[in-house]
C-alpha cells in the first residue's frame, strides 16, 4: 500500500450508521456485519466524509491522535477493510482535495490499534431461511441439518 | 459444504436486469389497459397510504390478502398504489423461462434490479417463482405467481412484503423486520433475527389481553413527534408444536398440509378472531431485543443503543431487496429517539406480558444505557 493510493468506502454494497460514536458496517452482499469503535470508527468516518489517499488519512490521524506505530496501524487496518470488501480503491479527485471536518480536533488522544469487531451470525440465518427454520422440538430450537449449517450461536464475534 | 458467498437477493446482470424490467413493464401496462374486466378490486389502508389490490383469481383472495383484511378500507379514496396481482393464465408463455427451477446449492433467495433511475425496480424470487415489480411512477405496481401451487405458507403471512417496503420508503415509512404489541398508552417494536424469540413474545402478549400489530414485520413512520408503529399484517408464523404453549391460538392457524412440517410454520390469520385487540396504528415506546433464559420469570433491563441497533438492523437490511444506506439511516435514528431494552423471556406468560406492558406503559424517555 503506497502512501498516494486513494481509498473510498465500497457504497451500495456496504451501508454504515454510527451510534454514539461507534459505527456498525453491513455488507449487504453476504450479510456479514461489523463493530467499529475508537480509533477505527475515526478512520471509517474520514472515509465516509470523503475518498482520500492514505497519506490524506494518516495526516487526519494524525490530527486527532497522538502516539507511535501510528502509520503501521492505519496501513494494516486499511488492509483489513479491503479484504473484507467494505472499501475499495478510488481514483484521485482532480482540483482540491476534499475538506474534512475534523471530528476530534480539539486535543489529540492517545492512539490505540484501530479494531474491527467482524459477526457472521446474520448470514446463518439468512441462509437458513427467509423467515427462519426450527427444529422438530420446535420454537426456538433451529434445525441443525439445515442446509449442513453448524448449530446457531447466539454471536459469532471473531477479531477480523 | 462450504458456505456460498452470496445471501439473500444477488443483483441481476445489466442486460438481463433490463430485459427483466421491459418484460415487467409490458405486463404490467397489459393489466391497466384491460382495466379490471372480469376482475375484482379490494383497498386497504397499509400504513395510512391507500392502496388498491387488482385480480381476476380467486386465488389471490384465498391465500394471499387473509393477513390484510385488518386494513381493508371502502374504495372512496384515492389511491396512493395500484398493485396488479396475476397468475400463470395472466403471464406470457415465454415468461416461464424467467423462473428456472430452484437450485437446492445456492442461498439466493432471489434477484432484484433497478433500472437507471432506481424508480423502476424488480424482485424475481425463485424460492417459489415469483416476482414483485414497481414502476417508475412509484404508483403501479405488479406481484405475479408463475405457479401458485409453490406458494409456500409462510408467504401467505406476510405477502407483497417486498413491494410495501419498497412503496412505503419513499414516503419515509419503514418497513422493519420486527413484532410489534402494545397497550393503550403506546407498543413496543420487538426486534432480533430469526428465533430470537418475536413471533412467541407477540403472541403470548395477545393471548394475554395485550394490543398486537404483528409478529414480522411492521412499518415505523418517523414523521411525528414520537415514532409510530404501523400494522401491516394481522398474521402470525410459528411451529405446529409451538401452538400448544399459547392456549386459544390453534383455531386460527392453518397448520401445513401435505408437506414437510419441518419446512412449514403454521400460518395463523387473527382478524377474525381478535379483531379488538389488533392495533393499526400506536405511538412507540421503546424497542426490545429478546433473549430466551431458562427462568420462571421475564424482566426488562436497560440495553445500550449500538447493541440495540446491531441486533435490529442487520436482518431488516436484508431481507428486504434494495434496501441500503437510506434505511439504515432511519433505523439509527429509531433507536437514537426509543428507549432500547433487553428483554429476558422467562418460562411464566403472565410475568412476559407484564414486563412487556411495563415498557408500554412507560412515558417512553430514553434510557441512559447510552
Amino acid at each position: 500500500m503506497k502512501d498516494s493510493d486513494f481509498f473510498e468506502i465500497n457504497t451500495p454494497q456496504i451501508v454504515a450508521e454510527s451510534v454514539d460514536g461507534e459505527v456498525i458496517v453491513v455488507d449487504l452482499a453476504n450479510g456479514y456485519y461489523f463493530s467499529l469503535s475508537g480509533t477505527a470508527a475515526f478512520i471509517w468516518s474520514r472515509l465516509a466524509a470523503a475518498r482520500g489517499s492514505f497519506s490524506e488519512i494518516f495526516e487526519d490521524l494524525q490530527s486527532a491522535y497522538t502516539g507511535e506505530d501510528m502509520k503501521s496501524g492505519l496501513r494494516s487496518f486499511l488492509s483489513q477493510l479491503e479484504a473484507e470488501n467494505l472499501i475499495r480503491s478510488a481514483q484521485a479527485k482532480a482540483g482540491l482535495p476534499p475538506k474534512v471536518e475534523k471530528i476530534f480536533s480539539d486535543s489529540r488522544k492517545p492512539f490505540s490499534k484501530p479494531v474491527i469487531e467482524k459477526f457472521t451470525d446474520m448470514k446463518e440465518f439468512l441462509l437458513v431461511d427467509p423467515i427462519h427454520e426450527v427444529n422438530m422440538r420446535g420454537w426456538p430450537h433451529r434445525r441443525e441439518d439445515s442446509r449442513n449449517l453448524p448449530p446457531a450461536s447466539a454471536k459469532d464475534a471473531e477479531n477480523a | 459444504m462450504t458456505l456460498p458467498e452470496s445471501t439473500g437477493h444477488t443483483p441481476m446482470a445489466p442486460e438481463a436486469a433490463s430485459a427483466f424490467l421491459v418484460q415487467c413493464q409490458k405486463i404490467l401496462s397489459a393489466l391497466q389497459t384491460s382495466g379490471g374486466s372480469g376482475g375484482q378490486k379490494k383497498f386497504y389502508r397499509v400504513a395510512g397510504q391507500t392502496m388498491t389490490v387488482c385480480f381476476r383469481q380467486s386465488f389471490f383472495q384465498q391465500r394471499l390478502l387473509p393477513a390484510l383484511d385488518h386494513l381493508q378500507a371502502g374504495g372512496g379514496e384515492a389511491s396512493q398504489g395500484v398493485i396488479h396481482l396475476a397468475g400463470p393464465d395472466e403471464l406470457p408463455e415465454d415468461w416461464l423461462h424467467f423462473f428456472p427451477e430452484p437450485d437446492p446449492q445456492t442461498s439466493a433467495e432471489g434477484f432484484h434490479a433497478e433500472d437507471e433511475t432506481g424508480q423502476a425496480v424488480v424482485f424475481r424470487s425463485d424460492r417459489f417463482a415469483s416476482f414483485s415489480y414497481l414502476s417508475a411512477d412509484s404508483r403501479h405496481a405488479l406481484y405475479a405467481l408463475s405457479d401458485p401451487e409453490r406458494l409456500p405458507s409462510y408467504e401467505t403471512g406476510s405477502p407483497l412484503r417486498v413491494l410495501f417496503f419498497w412503496m412505503l420508503r419513499r414516503s419515509g415509512i419503514q418497513m422493519m423486520h420486527a413484532a410489534c404489541v402494545g397497550t393503550k398508552r403506546g407498543a413496543v417494536l420487538i426486534g432480533g433475527h430469526g428465533g430470537a424469540g418475536k413471533s412467541m413474545t407477540a403472541l403470548r402478549c395477545l393471548t394475554g389481553s395485550m394490543h398486537y400489530a404483528g409478529d414480522d414485520y411492521t412499518a415505523v413512520d418517523l414523521s411525528g413527534e414520537f415514532p409510530r408503529a404501523r400494522s401491516v399484517y394481522s398474521s402470525a408464523k410459528i411451529h405446529p408444536r409451538d401452538l400448544e404453549t399459547v392456549p386459544g391460538l390453534a383455531q386460527w392457524f392453518v397448520l401445513p398440509h401435505g408437506e414437510d412440517m419441518r419446512e412449514n410454520k403454521a400460518v395463523g390469520f387473527l382478524a377474525e378472531g381478535f379483531r379488538r385487540q389488533l392495533m393499526v396504528a400506536a405511538p412507540l415506546k421503546g424497542i426490545l431485543l429478546p433473549v430466551i433464559t431458562g427462568e420462571k420469570m421475564s424482566r426488562v433491563e436497560p440495553l445500550g443503543r449500538l447493541q440495540a441497533l446491531r441486533e435490529l438492523a442487520p436482518s431488516s437490511l436484508l431481507q428486504f431487496p434494495g434496501a441500503g444506506q437510506e434505511d439504515f439511516q432511519r433505523m439509527g435514528e429509531l433507536v437514537r429517539r426509543l428507549s432500547c431494552w433487553r428483554i429476558f423471556l422467562g418460562a411464566d406468560p403472565q410475568s412476559l406480558v407484564n414486563a412487556v406492558s411495563e415498557v408500554c406503559e412507560s412515558a417512553g424517555e430514553k434510557n441512559n444505557a447510552g
